[in-house]
């Protein structure tokens, strides 16, 4: 026993390179972003410096334009995020119980997709959305409609197509592992004691996914709450989001005290996010959010 | 100036390396050698006062570093050059005007960028940035070669009240309204036109904050360093808003909005470029046309600029000779679909392009669109830069948010 | 597994989701094929003259290349570096276990704008220029979090038996790992590596902020985009979705059958993670 008692030491110095490297490669950055969050921008553009204040703060939430673009990337999010936690419940069912001997291969297709161009992708609803797009020359040629649909592009609604289309694969695989603990024989029994779909659904298998779906839910909402490309080539006028005059503040107008208070009050507005999460989580007796578990 | 007292407590407060010259956030040495405070830094001084002169002595050749659109470059045009000097030249290509000043401040020395241009809406702001060295004219002779409009320190866009040169124009423009002819054949009179309910949703625009004040306060009668906040403001907002109305979001570039045309999801795009002409023939499109309506538009220059942090300026002179000589101006304003400043040129231009800008009667033409300046960087009484962008991100999202 | 919870709904909408998933991503590769320069129907006709087009281009293979060189590195630094912490972490006990979980995961949750944002910023203050070097750098922190989950999820179902019982017969550190624990994990380390080639290869808006004046093939078709588009960018598309989906099915063959092997020799040895 005490070999082992010697080797305790062992593991933590294995983990030495990569503490040292998010050290001085995400906890530093980090810092200093923050820390530039409070200084005051000069008057030209590109220069800062003290003395240190809250006026960047004071600013963000003054900007009656960042409001707007907040609120924008919160519904975006929003919409993303349950749209594609919603559609993948289903889909993570029917891999884990009822899948059968097609179940790799259709776990192969889904998870391939991850590795289509981002860009390009986007570019690609463009194709598929437009009025000379792939669905409206279908629907135009079929005869279901005289003119070609314009409100199928350039609106909230592509945005969301698009961002689901790219988030889906992970939210699937992720509530898919999530099943895997979970036997069939329990919903079986459940199955036997003359529980119906709906009921199965509700007091069994709902309960004991919300966790990982609330997870799911986060990690999309973030995600998809920050994009800003996404919304810029397919979101019309709504399409201006946060991110974008964060990007801007520091490559175009050299703001980067307001870039880095806009960019650090996302962030808490996030992290305020995830802890409504765990709460209603734990306010409904059902578990609490853990990472690789 | 109190910037020298705001760097001045920065680099106490922050100094986390002693003894070096710092490039604090981004801040290069020159600037803090400019504001009179600074651990050193090396090459010139900027701001206010004299500007050191880029050196023209020395060999021709070795690597030239680029820094400014991709296309300004014009590979074809200057080939011949290229050979003959033997220069190797290295691009960084910028993806909108402010990453010039971004990256030269943050050059250290490693990127030396030896040439560069710039907008003359950004001259003053360049100016006060001191990202430019003085360009000695004797050093370029083709200068002669030039209008005599461009030649001069017209709008003091390439030449100071004090004499120095900043810039060398070479090629010029002016926004417009581009179309699509098949679907909107003869394009619109007016500006205002954009506003017929026949258009709605079928206008494009681009996001480019200054053009859009630029063109958008000419149509006004206004000057976009002037804008009044209480009286002109709103006029601008209200303009922009109805035309941003009409369409349906704007695009992110001028690329895009062309893809917009070509696919046909706009008939017209706002804040027009002739260049997008080309690139819609390109994409399989040949009907776009481009044209002044009746109020004109607003004009845009590009002059070539030698940036303090130039280590090879004997070949940024060279290149900027050059691309005054009649027929490497035409091969290049031919290459970019853009209106040559150089006397000599215009008939080796061809005629496609020629016919594009009325140089019979440039004068006339010139008064047509204006060049104006960008939005001040600091005013009491006008609209300042930094205002102006927050307000135009809000009329992009405004219609429809 | 039994045929009682077979559910024709699930399977619709598993149907449904597949032809969604994949109905942009045939457009991407039909219309590389165009003969001519738009991208909207209709049709007119196959023609490789885009395939021609971007592969002859120069900047297209350098910014290939570049792509190229960031992905393996940042691969290779993670694999080394994550396989290290991922072992380490899933013995540590004690507090340092939830500290070092939390900072290994927290960049997971942070949008790659706020990562790039504060390394540009960083890298701007220790006068490290923006290059390949910077943009690695910046990629591994994106992808070390993947990498992570992914190994932890099969550490902390490994059985701790085999290793003990190793080491109590005399094999050092080294060894277990060598001889018990490495032929367990190779197969997902393997995924787990193919999965962060394929998210830096195709990372664009953390690389946006760090890059110089190099170009890597997501940058190159942010500035393809910029402009008119042709079908070039569903060329370069159709190419990337090639390779990597080709990358990922070899990985994912090699996950089952090793854990097919591994369930067959030892039955009790844990739970799988494709179950």
């Amino acid at each position: 026993m005490e070999q082992r008692q010697g080797h305790r030491l062992g593991p933590l110095a294995l983990t030495l390179p990569a503490v040292l490297g998010l050290a001085l490669l995400f906890v530093a950055p980090f810092v200093t972003f923050s820390i530039y969050s409070f200084l005051t921008a000069g008057i030209l553009p590109f220069s800062v410096g003290g003395p240190l204040t809250f006026d960047a703060y004071r600013s963000v939430v003054e900007s009656e334009v960042n409001r707007a673009l907040a609120l924008n990337s919160l519904w975006t999010g929003l919409f993303a995020a349950a749209t594609t936690v919603v559609v993948s419940l289903p889909v993570a069912y029917w891999l884990r119980y009822a899948a059968g001997s097609r179940r790799n291969l259709v776990l192969l297709l889904i998870t391939a997709t991850i590795f289509a161009s981002y860009l390009v992708r986007i570019y690609a609803w463009r194709s598929m959305l437009g009025q000379n797009g792939v669905i409206n020359s279908a629907l135009v040629s079929l005869g279901v409609v005289d003119e070609p649909l314009a409100f199928l592009l350039f609106n909230r609604f592509a945005v969301t197509v698009a961002l689901v289309h790219i988030f889906l694969p992970y939210v699937v695989l992720l509530l898919y592992a999530a099943l895997l603990p979970i036997g069939p024989n329990m919903l079986e029994a459940a199955q036997d004691l003359g529980a119906g779909v709906v009921r199965r659904w509700t007091r069994v298998v709902l309960p004991l996914v919300a966790a990982p779906a609330g997870t799911a839910f986060v990690f999309v909402f973030i995600l998809a709450a920050a994009d800003y490309v996404t919304p810029q080539f397919l979101g019309g006028t709504s399409g201006v989001m946060l991110g974008v005059r964060i990007q801007e503040s520091f490559l175009k107008s050299g703001d980067w005290p307001f870039g880095a208070a806009s960019a650090l009050s996302m962030l808490l507005a996030f992290l305020a996010l995830y802890g409504l999460v765990v709460l209603a989580l734990r306010l409904t007796g059902l578990r609490s959010i853990r990472f690789a578990s | 100036m109190r910037n020298e007292t705001i760097e001045r407590l920065n680099r106490r407060q922050l100094l986390l390396r002693s003894g070096v010259a710092i490039a604090a956030i981004g801040v290069s040495p020159m600037l803090l050698s400019a504001c009179g405070g600074g651990d050193g830094g090396s090459g010139g001084t900027g701001a206010a006062g004299g500007m050191t002169t880029a050196g023209a002595d020395g060999e021709v050749g070795g690597a030239v570093d680029y820094l400014s659109w991709e296309g300004y470059d014009t590979p074809d045009a200057i080939k011949p050059w290229v050979d003959a000097s033997g220069v190797q030249i290295n691009a960084t290509y910028i993806a909108t005007h402010d990453d010039i000043q971004a990256k030269i401040l943050a050059a250290d020395g490693s990127t030396g960028y030896d040439i560069t241009t710039y907008y003359q809406g950004y001259k003053p702001l360049y100016q006060e940035l001191g990202i430019l060295q003085a360009i000695d004219s004797e050093k370029i002779p083709n200068i002669a070669n030039l209008f005599e409009y461009f030649q001069g320190d017209a709008g003091g866009f390439w030449v100071n009240p004090d004499g120095a040169r900043t810039g060398v124009p070479w090629t010029f423009g002016s926004l417009a309204l581009t179309w699509d002819d098949t679907r909107l054949p003869g394009g619109v009179k007016s500006y205002y036109d954009l506003f017929d309910p026949s258009l709605t949703g079928k206008v494009a625009a681009v996001d480019d904050p200054t053009g859009n004040l630029a063109l958008a306060s000419h149509v006004l009668g206004l000057k976009p360093d002037a804008i009044n906040r209480e009286t002109d403001l709103p006029k601008v907002r209200e303009f922009l808003g109805n035309v941003v109305a009409q369409t349906k979001g704007v695009s992110a570039s001028f690329g895009d909005a062309t893809n917009l045309l070509v696919s046909g999801e706009a008939d017209i795009c706002w804040l027009g470029w002739a260049a997008m002409n080309s690139f819609a023939a390109d994409a399989g499109n040949a009907n776009v046309k481009t044209a002044l309506p009746e109020e004109g538009g607003s004009g845009f220059c590009d002059a070539f600029a030698i940036p303090i942090t130039a280590d090879n300026p004997q070949t940024a002179y060279s290149w900027i000779n050059n691309i005054l000589e009649p027929d490497v101006n035409a091969a290049a304003n031919d290459y970019l679909i853009g209106a040559t400043p150089v006397a000599g040129s215009v008939d080796l231009l061809a005629p496609a392009t020629r016919d594009l800008y009325p140089y019979a009667d440039l004068d006339e033409f010139l008064t047509q669109i204006p060049f104006y300046n960008n939005p001040l960087v600091e005013s009491e009484e006008f609209l300042t830069m930094k205002e102006w962008l927050e307000i135009w991100t809000e009329i992009k999202a405004n219609a429809g948010a | 597994m039994t045929d009682r919870l077979r559910s024709p709904g699930t399977m619709i909408a598993t149907l449904i989701v597949l032809t969604f998933l994949y109905a942009p991503l045939m457009i991407v590769v039909l219309f590389s094929f165009h003969s001519s320069g738009g991208l909207s129907l209709p049709f007119e006709g196959f023609s490789l003259r885009w395939y021609e087009d971007v592969l002859l281009k120069d900047e297209f293979r350098a910014a290939a290349l570049n792509s190229l060189i960031v992905a393996v590195a940042t691969s290779v630094t993670t694999l080394l570096v994550g396989m290290l912490a991922s072992i380490g972490l899933s013995k540590v006990r004690g507090r340092a276990r939830p500290v070092l979980g939390a900072l290994f995961f927290v960049p997971l949750t942070l949008p790659g704008l706020f990562i790039g944002l504060s390394l540009l910023v960083w890298f701007s203050r220790i006068g490290l220029p923006p290059s390949l070097a910077t943009v690695t750098l910046a990629h591994v922190v994106y992808v070390f979090p993947y990498f992570i989950l992914i190994l932890m999820a099969v550490l902390t179902r490994l059985d701790p038996t085999l290793e003990e019982t190793a080491a109590d017969l005399g094999a050092n550190p080294w060894q277990v790992f060598q001889r018990v624990t490495l032929p367990q994990i190779w197969p997902i380390m393997l995924a787990a590596s193919c999965l962060t080639f394929a998210l830096s290869f195709d990372e664009f808006i953390i690389t946006f902020f760090v890059i110089g004046s190099d170009s890597t093939l997501p940058m190159y078709i942010w500035s393809q985009l910029r402009r008119t588009v042709n079908p070039g960018i569903n060329v370069i598309s159709t190419l990337l979705l090639a390779i990597t989906m080709i990358l990922w099915a070899v990985a994912f063959i090699a996950l089952l059958r090793s854990e097919r092997r591994r369930r067959a020799s030892v039955p009790e040895a844990g739970k799988g993670v494709i179950a």
